[in-house]
């Protein structure tokens, strides 16, 4: 190196790099560190009707650092145009399923037995409770599940839908349940 | 000189008194580190290597000072620089005084590269933790913070050979003018 200026110009380059480097280290371990500590509100991401076994299936996320455990389920049953069912109710299913942070779990939910399968239109209330190891409190999602319509996004749209393009994603939920 | 040393010294202190403490389960200091690993091993890691570099932060500090200070005019007594190099044959003073800079900066060349070995054993440690090859978890934050704190003085390392370097290499030059 001939030249002192340029000697010093990269020690300080380096010097800068470097601070960045510990000081983002330092930030990233403690927001790691409060983070999981932080219980999250698990999300609903995708519910799916299971004919065969006649079931929803619920990919349920847990966007926090802390495992969360579902105690109890129930759902509420309302009928929608095309069944012959009547509405029912049933709660206090007791279940021990552990959401691990940062993952999406999968958490099936039979429906009444010997009830008619679910047909267009038809509504699924789900309440999950669950608890977290900072305190003993249960809190509860609830998950509305509309029969043929896949995702929340798309409700405003149903509305408009023809009946044809129905009658086809009726057919997409009978395929995918039987993969 | 007296600088080197009480730093030196301090820091040795530092780190038994500090290492006593953890191993004998003292003042809770274990705890607080296990509380915090990565400012543990930051810390191990600044102090740990700094021990290491000080004689060469101090050499090539104060080799770039006295060459810097001899391009100016100022003339050096020849045993001073021989001290600072910890080379005890006086026959050596009948060389002249850029060339006993250049024996200095030769005297600290083997530390360097023992010393630099060093940080590149514990920068690969760190590499491999980031890369997920060892596993994951405390041991990859401690390791990364035992790698942060290592180049810290590491840098000033770097930073003071180059300087070190350039003025002995323009002492060689001005004595020959």
């Amino acid at each position: 190196m001939k030249n002192p200026a340029g000697v010093l110009v990269i020690s300080i380059l380096l010097a800068i790099l470097l601070g960045w480097v510990i000081g983002s280290f330092f930030t990233e371990t403690s927001i790691s560190k409060a983070i999981a500590n932080i219980p999250a509100s698990p999300i609903v991401v995708e519910a799916k009707y299971n004919k065969d076994e006649h079931s929803i299936v619920y990919s349920i996320f847990n966007p926090g650092g802390m495992p969360e455990t579902i105690v109890q389920e129930a759902f509420v049953f309302k009928p929608g145009k095309e069944t012959k069912e009547k509405a029912y109710v049933v709660s206090n299913i007791p279940v021990h399923i552990t959401l691990p942070p940062g993952e999406t779990t999968e958490v099936i939910m039979k429906l009444k037995t010997g009830t008619e399968k679910l047909h267009l239109g038809d509504v699924v209330l789900a309440t999950f409770t669950y608890v977290h190891p900072l305190s003993p409190d249960l809190y509860t999602v609830v998950h509305p599940f509309e029969m043929g319509s896949k995702q929340p996004q798309k409700a405003s749209k149903q509305a408009q839908k023809t009946p044809s393009s129905q009658a086809q994603e009726q057919q997409e939920n009978h395929e995918g349940g039987k993969k | 000189m007296r600088a080197e040393k009480i730093l030196w010294w301090i820091l040795v202190a530092l780190f038994v008194i500090g290492s006593v403490l953890i191993f004998f389960h003292l003042l809770a200091l274990g705890l607080v580190a296990i509380a915090y690993p990565e400012f543990a091993s930051f810390l191990i890691g600044l102090f740990g290597f700094w021990i290491f570099a000080n004689r060469l932060i101090f050499g090539y500090g104060g080799l770039a000072n006295s060459a810097a200070a001899f391009l100016k005019g100022k003339q050096p007594l020849k045993k001073d620089i021989l001290a600072k190099a910890k080379q005890p044959i006086e026959k050596l003073e009948e060389l002249s005084i850029a060339s006993l800079f250049a024996l200095w900066q030769g005297v600290l060349e083997p530390f360097k590269y023992a010393y630099y070995f060093a940080f590149f054993l514990v920068f690969v440690c760190a590499m491999l933790f980031e890369l997920d090859l060892l596993g994951g978890g405390i041991a990859a934050i401690a390791a990364k913070g035992l790698m942060l704190g290592a180049a810290v003085p590491t840098l000033l390392v770097f930073g003071l050979d180059l300087m070190a370097a350039h003025y002995v290499a323009s002492a060689l030059k001005f004595e020959e003018a």
